[in-house]
């Protein structure tokens, strides 16, 4: 999905300035957004800094000092959280420790006094949808964390949200489980076709799961994009470091040629930049952003780079597939990190090695 | 005597601490009595004598005080009243009294001291006694309903009647009302009689009164207009400008309780002190601090007769033409059922 | 080498670390508990006790005609006392735990505590005092001209024991129902929101079983000592408010049949704990959460 469709199809959320303080805190600056049907939107950001309130401001648990959530067109203000179309998925799953699984699943339509029969059926296909049917009759005190994310995501899945709303719902689980929940969560969502607003601090589980990623730091949403277009082209220094790994070094702009920058970087010497390549334009003090997968250690005279800088490696982290390097460049008492896959190294590398990095000025980013 | 009890534990901070409060003082005579019986006017000249206070461990209750020394608490003087004394003495807790080291012996009053005379040794010394009367509101009560003991069973006072809440008082008034002074004689008959009359007034009652304080509570506020009551609730009320007077004289007469020290045989001391106790009690001016300060009587009779009719009159403790009963002790197993029969008939049996 | 001998130093060491608490329970607990259950089967004539064994103290218990309607009686005064205990500080503490900022729990905690600071003598003179002919609700009520004869039915029935007894317990039974509360997960309270529930609902479905347990522990401290109170009734029950435990304390005193008084008490003892026993039965489901 990108922004242009986006633009045009009516947002089944629309959130305008919206402020929330507690106290002295300002726990959201004035936010504004839509989230559009069948969605699949991360709240990305380090702990603290707004995502549980956002959500809740969304659920309706916590009612903001200013600005408007309307959901499906409807405001929801001075409407109660037990009556929006929206259901969440707690941080702590709250299942209900007194019910079974089953009665925890059905929790929500006996509220809606859906009758015996429906419950039932409603029942049995929502736990089938999580994988756990037959589990009807289990004490929910009974089961694992994972088992217990399920019972939470089956009991609200089975009222057909229009949002579904999950705050860190993966968080506990152990790694192997979590990479499993993660893409079940992700083919769930695109089977039933609901909306998900999904909180997380984890840059991974946002990249492989969202359709958008918000991320937030302090208050605020920094920026909203999707997932390759937030990691080629982060908007700033902050966004770029909390989403994957990104080498930073010095710029200095020498002056400007048509539509490009005549910068001098540090440690990889005078090149010229695209200006988009400046995505908020140039600050003094921006800095020249490349990420490692971009710096290649040169192993074979075969491959070109158009620029090539010389280095000494001072680290080297193996991973299987591949292999982190952290080089000093030339002249400059800098040091980067530099990825490779593994099947394109030919000779080994070692610490104190002097090698050659090639670079492209494409893949700079200038950031403030 | 039995007065305030629960009013004084309750201050010394717990029902069950109001029995073990020790005070510490000489340690050489230990005295098991009636809390608030540690008032040095009645024992001024031991005091003088010793240079300190004797030992004094409370009971609320003569049945709690039983048990306790049953089962080996140590003191070496204590205070039953007339009821306990011959259970107290079948139970071995007693020595005999040396009445020669008892220097006015020849005053003590003649028929509370035979009363336990057993096989020519005594065990008793009368120390305190006082009436138990039909008392009233004298402003909300005409004269002529108090004449007779039968206005406790007199619908017209449905609610507003008190009894005393211990099985001799209230048998006492019992047997008077149905015709029997003398309760050391009496039969089956008589007690099936007294209990159904009991049974009667029972319908009347407001509240077993506990302690003379929760008495005059009772009838300061008019909640109760007459009761069975020890010759101190009207003395107090009186004094606290209440018109609750005392009518001795009712045609079936009234009562009369008494209680004592006497010598218990486990006492940790040896008794040279005992006798210096039981001998500063009966001192005149002892005598005259008991009448005057807490309106009860002295089982030194000689020192009585001295007072004069007048303040004994007014304390009601004179002596009076109508039938007397006194409390003396009773057939045990005539006790046992009056005991029993209390409890239903105060259960609503 | 045989580990078995190891073991048996392990076993006996556990042993003695565990025998000074048990000794001591059994020395407080259990050894009175069997002296009284003795002397149930034995005879007193007077002073004098006969150990000749029978069971005839038990055929009186249950069935003289007095001891049946005191222990009914009793009875319906504990429950009577355990449900108004449990209605009133059910609110208290859900007021404290819901609604007091955390910080000031503590201090709320303490204020409820109070009361135990006097002697529960003095708590029921005051009681006297309140409920009395000329106490202050009556003085109130002819004060404001609502009545012209103070009220009779305030005090020495058994519904003044019912106050009194329900009033001195009531801390005992907030605690527990307190503690319950607070250990409910806030969460579960937003989910069940968030699943549809209105307040109400959502309090008699989540917030209600899940204090269960705290109502179950209060409803037993309540209870069960109750049923063993015979200051109250003596004080503020009147001509008809005599109890169970006062006809026991008859037995082992003035009435010189302390194997009868004994088989009473026992007596007592089996019905309240089968009472407790049902009860706990009935509520089962609430006691497994958590575990
Ligand atoms: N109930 C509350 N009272 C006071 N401050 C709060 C409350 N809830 C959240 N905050 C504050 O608001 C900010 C944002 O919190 P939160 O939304 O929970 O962050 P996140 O979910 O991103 O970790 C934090 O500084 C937090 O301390
Ligand atoms: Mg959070």
């Amino acid at each position: 999905m990108n922004q242009e469709t986006n633009s045009e199809a009516k947002p089944i959320i629309r959130i305008e300035s919206i402020l929330k303080n507690y106290g002295a805190i300002e726990a959201l600056k004035s936010i504004s957004f839509n989230i559009y049907q069948g969605e699949f939107l991360t709240l990305l950001g380090p702990s603290g800094c707004g995502k549980t309130t956002l959500l809740r401001v969304i659920a309706g648990f916590e009612i903001p000092n200013s600005g408007l959530v309307e959901i499906d067109g409807n405001n929801m203000e001075g409407i109660p959280a037990n009556q929006r179309p929206t259901n969440m998925v707690f941080q702590s799953y709250a299942v209900f420790p007194h019910m079974t699984v089953g009665e925890n699943v059905a929790y929500g339509l006996k509220a809606r006094k859906a009758d015996k029969q429906t419950i039932s059926e409603e029942v049995n296909k929502a736990l089938a949808m999580v994988g756990m049917e037959g589990f009807n009759d289990r004490p929910s005190t009974a089961l694992s964390g994972g088992q217990r994310q399920r019972v939470a995501l089956a009991r609200a899945l089975i009222l057909k949200p229009k949002v579904l709303l999950l705050d860190e719902p993966l968080s506990a689980l152990d790694k192997r489980l979590r990479e499993q929940m993660q893409s079940e969560l992700r083919q769930l969502q695109r089977s039933v076709g609901i909306t998900f607003i999904l909180v997380t601090h984890d840059q991974e589980e946002a990249l492989t799961m969202s359709d958008r990623i918000a991320v937030m730091f302090d208050g605020k949403i920094e920026q909203l994009a999707s997932p390759q277009e937030l990691y080629k082209r982060p908007t700033n220094i902050q966004v770029a470091n909390f989403v994957g790994t990104m080498n930073f070094l010095g710029l200095d702009l020498i002056g400007q040629k048509g539509t490009d920058f005549v910068v001098e970087i540090e440690g990889l010497g005078k090149t010229t930049l695209p200006m988009d390549q400046a995505p908020l334009g140039y600050q003094s003090n921006s800095m020249a952003g490349i990420r490692p997968e971009m710096f290649t250690i040169i192993t074979n005279k075969s491959q070109s780079k158009t620029k090539v800088v010389k280095g000494r490696i001072v680290e080297t982290q193996y991973f299987g597939d591949m292999t982190y390097f952290d080089a000093n460049l030339e002249g400059t008492d800098k040091v980067v990190t530099i990825s490779m896959r593994n099947s394109d190294i030919s000779f080994e590398i070692n610490i104190g090695n002097d090698v050659e990095i090639g670079w492209n000025p494409n893949s700079i980013l200038v950031l403030s | 005597m039995r007065t305030l009890f629960l009013v004084s534990i309750g201050l010394f901070g717990g029902f069950w601490l109001g029995t073990t409060a020790t005070y510490a003082a000489d340690e050489e005579l230990v005295i098991f009595d009636w809390s608030a019986y540690n008032d040095p006017g009645f024992y001024q000249g031991y005091i003088e004598q010793h240079g300190d206070e004797p030992t004094f461990s409370f009971f609320g209750e003569e049945e709690e005080a039983f048990q306790k020394l049953r089962v080996g608490f140590e003191a070496d003087i204590s205070h039953p009243c007339s009821q306990s004394v011959s259970k107290w003495h079948e139970a071995g807790l007693l020595d005999p009294l040396q009445i020669d080291r008892i220097e006015r012996w020849d005053q003590v009053n003649e028929t509370m001291k035979e009363a336990f005379k057993i096989d020519g040794e005594y065990y008793l010394l009368p120390a305190d006694w006082g009436t138990t009367a039909l008392a009233y509101r004298a402003d909300l009560v005409p004269e002529e309903d108090i004449q007779s003991l039968q206005v406790f069973v007199d619908p017209k006072y449905a609610g507003k009647v008190s009894i005393a809440d211990n099985v001799d008082d209230a048998y006492a008034l019992a047997y008077l009302a149905t015709g029997v002074s003398d309760w050391t004689t009496v039969t089956e008959s008589d007690l099936e009689r007294a209990s159904a009359w009991l049974r009667e007034a029972h319908k009347n009652v407001r509240d077993y009164w506990q302690d003379g304080a929760g008495l005059s509570q009772l009838m300061a506020s008019g909640e109760v207009l007459i009761a069975w009551a020890w010759n101190e609730t009207p003395v107090v009320m009186q004094s606290e400008g209440h018109d609750v007077r005392m009518n001795r004289l009712t045609k079936e007469g009234s009562s009369t309780w008494f209680c004592g020290y006497v010598d218990l045989a486990n006492g940790p001391n040896d008794d040279s002190k005992v006798y210096d106790f039981f001998n500063a009690w009966f001192e005149p001016r002892s005598v005259e601090y008991i009448v005057n300060e807490w309106g009860y009587g002295h089982g030194n009779q000689a020192e009585m007769d001295k007072l004069g009719s007048d303040i004994l009159v007014e304390m009601g403790l004179g002596p009076i033409n109508v039938p007397v009963l006194a409390q003396k002790p009773m057939n045990h197993t005539i006790r046992e059922q009056m005991i029993a029969e209390f409890e239903l008939i105060k259960a609503g049996f | 080498m045989n580990f078995s001998f190891i073991q048996k130093i392990r076993g006996e060491s556990g042993l003695i670390l565990v025998s000074p608490p048990f000794f001591y329970a059994l020395l407080l607990l259990a050894f009175p508990l069997m002296g009284v259950f003795a002397l149930s089967f034995w005879t007193q004539d007077y002073l004098e006790l006969n150990r000749d064994f029978t069971l005839d103290n038990y055929r009186e218990a249950w069935t003289g005609a007095i001891y049946q309607a005191l222990m009914l009686r009793s009875l319906k005064i504990s429950i009577l006392v355990t449900l108004l205990t449990v209605v009133l500080a059910f609110p208290v503490a859900y007021y404290i735990s819901f609604h007091v900022s955390p910080k000031k729990k503590p201090l709320w905690i303490f204020l409820i505590t109070i009361p135990f600071w006097t002697s529960y003598l003095i708590r029921i003179f005051l009681w006297k005092v309140i409920l009395g002919f000329n106490g202050v609700i009556n003085g109130s009520l002819i004060g404001i001209g609502l009545i012209d004869e103070p009220l009779k039915f305030l005090l020495f029935n058994q519904g003044a024991i019912v106050v009194t007894l329900s009033h001195a317990w009531i801390p005992f039974a907030i605690l527990p129902i307190y503690v319950a509360l607070e250990k409910i997960d806030r969460s579960l309270l937003e989910a069940s929101e968030d699943l549809g529930d209105g307040p109400v609902r959502r309090f008699m479905r989540v917030t209600l079983p899940l204090a269960m347990p705290g109502i179950i522990a209060a409803t037993l401290i309540v209870f069960i000592p109750t049923i063993g109170d015979y200051v109250t009734p003596k004080l503020v029950g009147g001509p008809n408010g005599l109890l169970i435990a006062n006809m026991i304390e008859v037995q082992f005193k003035k009435a010189n049949n302390a194997p009868l008084g004994a088989a009473l008490a026992l007596s007592a003892m089996f019905v309240v704990s089968t009472i407790a026993m049902v009860f706990l039965w009935f509520n089962r489901k609430y006691l497994k959460q958590g575990q």
